[in-house]
């Protein structure tokens, strides 16, 4: 089996061969561009889900990952090299990537079909499967900061696909320049590292730290900068504001790059580094909070949105705070746990409102409703996604959510806890509000409902297989756990999913209480919810000062956290922009157009110099 | 006998009004002029430590510099010419089309 | 061993480059003058010809590794004077600035096209700035390289003004001078210092003259030091001595602005490393050791860098027209450079080589962003960014060579500006000056914002006209070259990183050397 070790640069090089061919024979290739696509991230997708027993096993045996590599530059003494290294942790991830890169671009093919720039889409596509798969697999810092910022350029140029829209260049404008903040973070902690231990690899790193080689305050300021690449990639406060925007670009986008995969990547990044985070308490606080505030901020501003497919990118910056969260509190298992499981859903998720923007053409709430009658199986696919996010025994965000909810209260941070576990509320309302919105009440549609209608077969079947991963990856954690090797996923006994359960169960109902009740048959709803519905028809009479009560207040401190998001947020965020653009004015209006202010400008630096020397000098 | 010191000065000395003039004056030619002070406050400093220190070099290297100051001159003069010839302006600072 | 007036096998081999440009330089003017108005465009082919061949002196002299000391005697002197020197430093240097000067004489050819003016003079006035800059690189006496700084300088002047009746060209030319005037006094008065302390302008024979003199002397090193850099300052175009940049970027001719923005500065960064670097070794050295009470020299340099890549990326920001957006970039560019520089009295042999990397993609992404904004600009009849609006439709490989060209300069990685910025950085932590390293990755994340104003336009934003641009062969070639050079340093860096790094080695053999 050592055959498949050795070919294992395949899987990151064959989807960029694929980008290269596509660039270079795209346009004559037409609709076979999505084709030859799919042909080279099915075969690597094949090839890494095949790899898992060889590499696994090589791993027990050798007790080291399995290298492969050539030497790539020398810098003095120091040799880089650029290759593969296949440990437990982007074992499990080459299959997510790769798989759901697969299923979204068999998607893609019905969701982009007619699109002038169709070859390129997918050259875009092939060009960020490979660079993610090569970000997951690199042995060293070096190779990893290179395809990082190259699953950024990605991200940029698939955002801003549409560049018809203005908002589509904006955006993608945005993300750019939002994550490079966070990716300088990271730059500068590899330099850091590289200047204390002389080495990028990740091994000799690691165990430099493990040696206490490097000292308490530097392992957290190097952890911290780390977490700030993180934290840009993943979108957490206060750097998430670019996520959102990033909805302009095509759907299929949405759904692989700023769901499943590249927004994972500082997720993966931290519980990559995890060992230079456990050295340090205050960083592990940092990311743990960091990881509920924006699982708490970000699901609030979700129940307040109109545009549904904003509602599940706030969703994504929410759920990627609780993989923060896992890892903060010192569970990798319990935050790679969830990446898996959440990467399957939301990317379900995305494909289903995909499939609703494709058909009815907007993605405002008020536009379209009632889509049951024609779009079933978009709607049970949507509503199973919906059941894994907000945490329903047995769909898969059930098992990995309470790992994370279980290692925080094993912890006996509390305020951790009742953020976590607030949002697994307000998580089950405004994912159930969408859903309700868009498939129940009025049958509307701004095009007219009569001519919606089921996405094409190309679109359906990607959903279908999600949701079956949907509904089944909960299931894995085990093998996760073992193949990880960092511990069982954590059980805090029944209580905690018990708590959970019904915290979702009470999101469920108070949406379905909020959006349903006054538009829609009581025996519809009975029929589609049974049990649900009936433990919350008990509590019916409740229903006004529940309003008032609960549900106003939320919605106005969601809209207030919205208003502060958009202003105060943004503004700082963009203040640190303002800074150097302020700067830039200063230095641009001393260029007054007359040569003697030039001349002496210059002059009085060199006099300052000589001044200071003879001060400095007869000291 | 003088020492080195009192020739360094008057080329200290002539370097900044030199400098002074080529920063205040409104004409280019005066400003061409004082640059050329400028560089004959160097051209004293060159042959004074030649004299003093011994070695023949920087005897030599004013006869070099004379040479480009005068080069200088004349490319100096062609390009203030250009500009009179094109535009009516009266000072340096009138010249400010490029600016910002 | 003597040399003979003229034996171009032995010593004055050393001047074969700068003797092809000149003579060159000397033929085609006098073509020039023979030929009718409209067939001037022979000059520049002659010119291209005359680059070649210097191109291929250089690279023949490195292939056969050819290098030492052009010397003479004084009647009646004992010692050998060294004027001219040829390390590795100084052949890489020589082909970087040969190349740059190839690639902005394609560019003028075209510029003259359908143009009245002078156009034999732009032709010959580049080889003879561009021996001038060779001489900046190779020398290894403060005449010489006073008298090489002076044959750049002084036809840069009048290139820059060179379209007379161009009211700004006219402006831009005399602007220049006028800096140029004080810069030239500034480093002649700061090289009689040297003089002075040294009693000689043998850089070779400096540095240890100098270590004699300290720590006595420190004051007069420190006023020395302050007046090379305004020099320097100027030619290398940084903060606070880049006033003159972006007016005369904006109102030359653009090949002129182009070759001042690649060959004049890397010239200007060979002559810092020859006058602000090697002489100041010694003094940096004492000042780590001994009772420190001069100038912290290598501060200065750093907070030079600092303020260079600050106050260029952020004045760029605002600019609207093209070529004043790119002085402001390369100011900042320079920046980088000068991180290196800060670094090199640290860290002298690996720095020098880094430097030298990133001045080699400096020059390739550089040229490359000039080749697309002279046709741009040039079609639309607008120096403006709106220029570049569509130009991914109207031509999708020229935008796709500037795209690359605009990553690589702001440091995005599989370019090869990322590498350059990536070695300047690390040497510098390596010579103890990590903040400086620092400050250069935040502060290039601004570049990212203004570089992406021209991807925005060319991707993003509808064009004027749906016409296709048609570019000739020649500018064709040479944006390709910058293209396909800048991705290629950017996958295999070591290909160019190899003998970069061996400068170092030719460097500190001419600290050690004895004349």
């Amino acid at each position: 089996m050592d055959g498949l070790l050795a070919v294992s640069w395949l899987v990151p090089f064959l989807p960029l061969l694929a980008f290269a061919l596509l660039t270079l024979f795209g346009s004559r290739l037409g609709q076979g561009a999505a084709w030859l696509s799919i042909l080279f991230t099915g075969v690597a997708a094949v090839l890494a889900v095949l790899l898992l027993s060889p590499a696994s096993t090589y791993l027990q045996d050798q007790q080291h990952p399995y290298q492969w590599g050539f030497s790539w530059l020398q810098i003095g003494s120091v040799t880089v090299s650029l290759g593969v290294s296949l440990t437990g942790l982007n074992l499990l991830m080459l299959p997510i990537v790769s798989v759901i890169a697969l299923l979204v671009q068999v998607y893609a093919v019905g969701y982009m079909h007619g699109d002038a720039r169709y070859p390129r889409f997918f050259a875009y596509m092939s060009l960020f499967t490979g660079s993610m798969l090569a970000l997951v697999v690199s042995p060293n810092f070096l190779q990893l900061y290179i395809f990082w910022e190259m699953v950024g350029l990605c991200s940029y140029l698939l955002i801003g696909f549409w560049y018809q829209r203005s908002q589509a260049a904006k955006a993608a404008k945005k993300a750019f320049i939002v994550t490079r903040i966070g990716d300088v973070g990271l730059l500068v902690a590899i330099f850091l590292i590289f200047a204390a231990t002389g080495s990028f690899e990740f091994s000799a790193v690691i165990q430099a730290v493990q040696s206490r080689q490097l000292g308490g305050g530097f392992v957290t300021a190097i952890a911290l900068l780390i977490f700030l690449g993180a934290a840009g990639k993943s979108a957490q406060f206060p750097l998430h504001v670019w996520l959102p925007d990033a909805m302009e670009g095509p759907t299929p986008v949405s759904a692989l790059i700023h769901a499943a995969t590249m927004v994972a990547a500082g997720v993966y990044l931290v519980a990559l580094t995890f060992p230079i985070f456990a050295a340090s308490a205050a960083a592990m606080q940092v990311v743990a909070w960091i990881g509920a505030i924006s699982a708490f901020l970000a699901a609030t501003i979700a129940l307040a949105q109109t545009d549904f497919k904003r509602v599940i990118a706030y969703s994504t910056i929410s759920q990627l705070g609780y993989m923060m969260l896992g890892l903060g509190v010192g569970s990798i298992t319990a935050g790679m746990f969830h990446l898996t499981t959440h990467a399957v859903f939301k990317a379900l998720l995305f494909l289903a409102v995909g499939a609703v923007i494709h058909e009815a053409d907007t993605q405002e709430l008020d536009e379209v409703s009632g889509l049951w009658g024609k779009m079933k199986i978009t709607a049970i696919t949507f509503f199973i996604g919906a059941l894994a996010l907000s945490g329903i025994p047995p769909f898969a965000g059930f098992w990995s959510k309470d790992g994370i909810l279980a290692a925080v209260v094993s912890q006996g941070n509390w305020g951790l806890a009742v953020l976590g576990f607030l949002t697994v509320l307000l998580t089950a309302f405004y994912i159930w509000r969408i859903g309700f919105r868009l498939f129940f009440g009025e049958q509307r549609a701004p095009h007219g409902y009569e001519k919606v209608h089921e996405a094409p077969l190309m679109m359906m079947v990607p959903m279908g297989l999600l949701a079956l991963g949907a509904i089944g990856t909960g299931f894995f954690g085990g093998n996760i756990s073992r193949l990880l090797g960092s511990g069982a996923v954590p059980e805090a006994g029944w209580g905690v999913a018990i708590l959970a359960t019904v915290l979702a169960l009470v999101g469920i109902g108070a949406a379905f209480l909020t959006y349903l009740r006054p538009g829609f048959g009581e025996a519809a709803v009975a029929r589609l919810l049974g049990p649900v519905w009936i433990a919350f028809k008990r509590k019916y009479w409740i229903d006004e000062g529940y309003q008032a009560g609960v549900v106003r207040p939320t919605l106005a401190l969601a809209a207030g956290v919205r208003q502060a998001d958009g202003n105060i947020i943004d503004t700082a965020v963009e203040s640190v922009g303002a800074a150097p653009g302020a700067i830039g004015e200063g230095v641009a209006r001393a260029q007054t157009g007359r040569a003697q202010t030039y001349l002496a400008v210059g002059t009085i630096a060199v006099v300052l110099l000589v001044i200071v020397s003879v001060i400095g000098g007869s000291r | 006998m003088i020492g080195l010191g009192p020739y360094v000065a008057l080329g200290a000395v002539l370097f900044a009004i030199g400098a002074y003039g080529a920063l205040t004056r409104h004409n280019p030619i005066a400003v061409l002029m004082c640059i050329e002070m400028m560089l004959n406050a160097a051209n004293i400093n060159f042959v004074a430590f030649s004299s003093f220190g011994g070695s023949i070099d920087g005897q030599i290297f004013v006869i070099f510099s004379l040479v480009v100051a005068a080069c200088e001159a004349a490319t100096g003069l062609a390009l203030v010419l250009g500009v009179y010839r094109n535009r009516d302006i009266q000072e340096i600072g009138d010249m400010h089309l490029l600016k910002w | 061993m003597p040399p003979t007036l003229i034996d171009i096998t032995g010593q004055w081999q050393y001047l074969l480059a700068e003797m092809v440009l000149v003579g060159g330089g000397i033929v085609a003017m006098i073509v020039d003058l023979l030929l009718p108005r409209r067939n001037k465009s022979v000059v520049g082919y002659f010119s291209l010809a005359i680059v070649l061949a210097a191109i291929t002196v250089v690279a023949v002299q490195m292939g056969r590794h050819v290098g030492g000391y052009l010397q003479f005697q004084y009647v009646g002197a004992t010692g050998w004077k060294n004027t001219v020197v040829v390390d590795l430093f100084a052949q890489l240097m020589s082909l970087i600035m040969l190349v740059g000067a190839l690639f902005v004489l394609v560019m003028d050819v075209y510029d003259w096209r359908g143009r009245q003016g002078y156009e034999g003079e732009s032709y010959y006035l580049i080889l003879f700035a561009t021996t001038g800059a060779l001489l900046m690189a190779n020398s290894a006496d403060l005449i010489t390289l006073f008298i090489g700084m002076e044959l750049l300088s002084l036809p840069s002047y009048v290139l820059a003004g060179l379209h007379r009746q161009n009211v700004k060209s006219n402006e831009a030319g005399l602007k220049y001078f006028l800096y140029g005037g004080l810069a030239t006094a500034a480093i002649l008065y700061g090289m009689s210092f040297l003089y002075g302390l040294s009693g000689t302008t043998d850089l070779v024979a400096m540095p240890s003259a100098i270590a004699s003199q300290l720590p006595n002397e420190r004051l007069f090193f420190d006023i020395a030091f302050a007046f090379l850099l305004l020099g320097l300052g100027f030619k290398m175009a940084v903060v606070p001595f880049h006033m003159w940049a972006p007016d005369v970027y904006e109102g030359a001719p653009t090949p002129v602005t182009a070759y001042l923005s690649v060959v004049s500065k890397v010239a200007g960064f060979a002559m810092a490393t020859r006058v602000l670097i090697v002489p100041f070794l010694p003094v940096v050295a004492e000042s780590t050791t001994a009772a420190h009470t001069g100038l912290p020299l290598v501060t200065i340099l750093a907070i030079v860098a600092v303020l260079s890549m600050l106050g260029g990326n952020a004045a760029a920001l605002r600019q609207r027209n093209a070529k004043r957006l790119f002085a402001y970039s390369s100011i900042a560019q320079a920046g980088y450079v000068l991180v290196g520089l800060a670094a090199m009295p640290g860290q002298s042999a690996a720095t020098a080589g880094s430097m030298v990397f990133y001045l080699a993609v400096y020059a390739l992404m550089n040229v490359g962003a000039f080749v697309t904004i002279e046709w741009v600009t040039r079609a639309a009849g607008d120096e403006s960014l709106a220029a570049f609006a569509g130009l991914g439709r109207r031509s999708p490989w020229m935008a796709f060579a500037f795209t690359v060209c605009l990553l690589s300069l702001g440091g995005f990685p599989i370019t090869a500006g990322f590498w350059g910025k990536f070695f300047l950085f690390s040497f510098a932590v390596n010579a103890q000056l990590s903040w400086l390293a620092y400050a250069g990755m935040v502060l290039s994340v601004i570049s990212f914002v203004y570089y992406f104003r021209f991807i925005r336009q060319m991707y993003f934003v509808r064009p004027a006209t749906a016409e296709t641009l048609q570019v000739d062969a020649g500018n064709t070639v040479v944006l390709a070259l910058c293209t396909v050079g800048v991705l290629f340093f950017g996958i295999v860096p070591n290909v160019l990183m190899g003998p970069a790094q061996a400068v170092g080695a030719s460097f500190l053999s001419m600290l050690n050397a004895v004349p």
